[in-house]
């Protein structure tokens, strides 16, 4: 006779999954903490049926069993379990606009199950079928940083000069590879205030022996003249195709479109948003402030600094992204085949 | 060529046009000296204030009674030469006569003389043409072919179309006498005067920004559709009514006459008794094309694009049809499919569209928002949204020239205690920086995204991309066409107000009853929906 397993909390393990890997994505982060949401439901379902054959349970226990598992009986259930762990895990400090689009994606795909295997009625073999298709979900995004560095090698040639915007997990993993293929290039990097991450980015880049200049944000319209090409990294991409990114990012773009140098976009297919701002007072508040500057100071935002700020896609040029390279234009339409 | 400018032709106070002239001469005249005689008529007949008019045609009305020349009063041609004569234009039918001391009787008998004079000019011009032949004699050439053009498709069938006398056209169907429209001309006898009197025209309007977009003044389309004609016995009155309706512009807009057309389908149906040795469907395929054709004059005007996306899928059902079933089943089912698409592309779309766009008006600080004309849907997103926000403010522009009917948007919404500006398209520059965001209807969308709309809804669009405000179009699915282009400056079917396209670029999104889109995204939209009609 076992305990049932104490309830997993959906932003512990969220935090705990990248303390332990500060490099992982925090949409990969975000999804494996459902999977573990999903898996602890799946378990007291089997605990309820091992616990019904001994007869020698305590009253209390059978109790307790039988509530978690009328809990996780349904598959309306099921969601709103998930639901509520995604909610919990938005009120989290980092990029909520990444977990909100990693969820929401995981989700669908989970529970794109074929109707025959609806029909069976037996709710833990549809619960199984989730894990599995969760599982699958996972492996494809683990590749997509992978992915995505591939298909940004043919951009960069020997002796040029890339400028990007803070400190981005994607960038700096497609640079890195692109290095160990033997490209000799140059990279600028902003400083990126407040939280200066452009000093991290610069530091990494060097150790791997690519040639890095730190640069002040103010110093973008200077330098950008000598700039081959400008990369970024995306917290989140929307129907537009415009993107959301660390504050500063707006400013860059339009710098490199009024001297027509190009500008790319790297983002994994979890980034996808199903949101359509219109400019910058359209975009909604919880991807711009994190969730406790929102709680604290909900009425007088006007004085807080967004972190985040939406370039709109006629400044973007392409996005790479593991379901390939496309126009700006092009995202719309990939975000309506994934999100049906 | 004879210059008639000098002669003042008094009127008879009750002159009637044409008609009344041509029967009193005995001789047998062949149709080209009658056309003469007419012409005649028309050339003295100038239109003078207080004197005594048709009193059917009210002016500048674009529809007019088949048998009486419509005034000349309304185009510019008879202006300038009621301008000419400013003197007897004041004057009064009873100071003409009394000023000339002719009568009734006197000046018929001038007409004839004149005419008579005239005729035996003509034939000595086809004489020395004749002559001339050879030489190629460049004056006479143009007008032979003229006389021989018309004496030829004058006997042609003319299809009922509204008359209207343009004298710019005159000059027009002259250079390409193999136009289609000339023999309509003819048939009426008034308009296809020998150029011989009309060179005291000196003005020349070849494209007129006439505010009557009548059928007869476009070039027309030689569609190759089969010529079915269009009797009364074959066309439902339902779809007169129809015509007669948009006719007299009692339906605005392609959302009124949408749902004009599905409510004269379903009559059309429900009336409808097969033929006994037809399947059901291809019976009422074949019938339903003469209503069509009479609708849209055999093809040569398409249908506004909403209106044929409707057709076409009505096709669709008709061919999918169950011949099997019971023929009263059949319309039933008919019946239930097209109050189905007017319940989906109207109801439930139009709520659709106006809850998407005021999650988009929620996120606003500032709700001022700057629309064109009178778009329904748009109304409609107004008045729901004034009952959530309490900042509303609508900057209404208006085109004066197309039927200012801005100011009806501008009534209903003042009804609901909406605080509004009007202004006409002329003030859109300072009306544009007062604004944040522009809310435009349409008539149809594209492929490419290009918005098809009233004319004058691109300068809102360029104003606004200049002083980078976002620009919302409210787009029913239905209306989203597979075409790339859209020839601009033909009148449609139905619909005869002037239309436009607005760039992609110039739009920050479209509000569907699907989802928001931006405007590249339009292909996914049609497929979507084209999936959906197969399923």
């Amino acid at each position: 006779m076992t305990d049932p397993k104490p309830e997993i909390s959906a932003l512990k393990m969220f935090e705990s999954l990248l303390d332990k890997d500060p490099e992982k994505s925090m949409g990969l982060a975000a999804i494996e903490a459902l999977l573990e949401v999903l898996k602890t439901s799946t378990e007291n379902i089997s605990l309820k049926l091992n616990s019904t054959n001994s007869s020698s349970l305590s009253e209390n226990l059978q109790d307790k069993v039988t509530s978690l598992t009328d809990k996780t009986s349904t598959v309306q259930g099921l969601t709103k379990d998930l639901s509520n762990a995604v909610d919990e895990m938005m009120r989290t400090d980092r990029s909520s606009a990444t977990v909100q689009s990693a969820c929401e994606l995981f989700l669908r795909f989970s529970s794109l199950i074929s109707q025959e295997k609806l029909i069976d009625a037996n709710f833990e073999a549809v619960k199984c079928e989730y894990v599995k298709r969760g599982n699958v979900f996972i492996k494809r995004i683990e590749k997509s940083r992978s992915i995505i560095a591939k298909c940004f090698r043919p951009f960069i040639r020997s002796n040029l000069k890339v400028l990007t915007h803070s400190y981005s997990k994607v960038v700096l993993e497609s640079l890195l590879e692109s290095k160990a293929h033997g490209c000799v290039f140059h990279v600028f990097v902003t400083e990126s205030q407040p939280d200066n991450s452009g000093r991290r980015m610069a530091e990494k880049l060097r150790q791997s022996g690519i040639q890095t200049t730190l640069i002040l944000d103010s110093a973008v319209g200077y330098i950008m003249e000598s700039i081959d090409i400008v990369v970024f990294g995306a917290e989140g991409v929307m129907e537009t195709g415009g993107i959301i990114n660390k504050i500063g990012t707006l400013g860059i773009a339009i710098c490199a479109k009024a001297m027509n140098k190009p500008v790319y976009v790297m983002a994994e297919s979890i980034k996808f948003i199903k949101e359509y701002p219109l400019n910058q007072s359209d975009t909604p508040n919880k991807f711009k402030y994190r969730y406790s500057t929102l709680e604290s100071k909900k009425d007088a935002l006007d004085d807080e600094h967004p972190l985040t700020d939406y370039t709109p896609p006629q400044y973007l040029n392409l996005l790479i992204t593991d379901l390939g390279i496309f126009t700006p234009a092009a995202v719309g339409d990939e975000l309506i085949k994934l999100y049906t | 060529m004879g210059k008639k400018k000098g002669h003042n032709k008094p009127q008879p106070a009750n002159s009637p046009i044409a008609p009344q002239a041509v029967p009193e001469t005995p001789e047998p005249l062949d149709r080209f000296q009658k056309l003469n005689a007419i012409a005649e008529q028309l050339k003295s007949f100038s239109p003078k204030k207080g004197q005594a008019t048709p009193p059917s045609t009210p002016e500048g009305s674009n529809s007019a009674p088949a048998a009486a020349l419509p005034l000349a009063t309304s185009t510019p041609k008879a202006q300038e030469k009621a301008d000419k004569r400013p003197a007897k234009a004041k004057g009064k039918p009873e100071d003409l006569n009394d000023g000339d001391g002719k009568s009734r009787a006197d000046i018929e008998n001038e007409r004839k003389a004149k005419k008579l004079e005239k005729q035996m000019k003509k034939e000595a011009a086809t004489a020395k043409k004749k002559a001339d032949a050879a030489a190629g004699n460049a004056e006479k050439p143009p007008k032979a072919p003229a006389k021989e053009a018309p004496a030829n498709k004058g006997q042609k069938d003319a299809p009922k179309t509204p008359q209207q006398p343009s004298k710019p056209a005159l000059k027009k169907h002259f250079a390409s006498s193999d136009s289609s429209d000339s023999f309509n001309m003819t048939a009426n006898g008034s308009k296809n005067v020998s150029f011989k009197e009309k060179s005291n025209l000196k003005v020349r309007f070849d494209i007129q920004p006439s505010n009557q977009y009548d059928l007869t003044e476009r070039p027309a389309i030689r569609v190759s559709s089969y010529f079915v004609h269009a009797t009364p016995h074959n066309v439902h009155p339902a779809f007169r009514r129809l015509a007669a309706k948009c006719e007299f512009k009692k339906l605005n807009g392609v959302n009124e006459l949408l749902l004009a057309f599905h409510k004269t389908l379903i009559e059309f149906v429900e009336d409808y008794n097969p033929r006994p040795d037809l399947p059901f469907s291809e019976s009422i395929s074949l019938d339903l094309q003469p209503q069509l054709c009479c609708l849209s004059d055999n093809g040569v005007h398409p249908f506004p694009q909403a209106v044929g996306n409707l057709i076409r899928l009505f096709k669709k059902q008709i061919h999918e049809l169950d011949n099997t079933k019971e023929i009263c089943d059949l319309k039933t089912y008919l019946k239930e499919w097209i109050e189905n698409s007017a319940y989906y592309n109207f109801d439930l779309a139009e709520k659709a569209i106006v809850e998407f766009t005021i999650s988009k008006l929620k996120s606003m600080a500032h709700r001022r928002i700057l629309t064109y004309s009178r778009c329904p849907i748009v109304e409609k997103i107004i008045l729901t949204a004034a009952e959530q926000f309490n900042d509303l403010h609508v900057y209404i522009v208006d085109d004066p020239n197309n039927g200012s009917r801005g100011k009806t948007m501008l009534e209903s919404l003042s009804e609901a205690s909406i605080p509004c500006t009007y202004g006409h398209i002329n003030s859109i520059g300072y009306l544009v920086h007062q604004a944040s965001v522009v809310l435009l209807g349409c008539s149809a969308i594209l492929n490419t995204g290009r918005v098809v709309a009233l004319r004058g809804s691109s300068l809102l669009a360029l104003s606004a991309q200049a002083v980078n405000i976002p620009v919302l179009v409210a787009a029913k699915t239905c209306t989203f066409v597979d075409k790339v282009r859209l020839d601009e400056h033909l009148s449609t079917a139905l619909l005869r107000e002037p239309i436009e396209t607005i760039p992609e670029d110039l739009v920050t999104a479209l509000v569907t009853d699907l989802r928001i889109v931006p405007p590249s995204s339009a292909p996914a939209v049609l497929k979507a929906k084209q999936l959906g009609y197969d399923n």
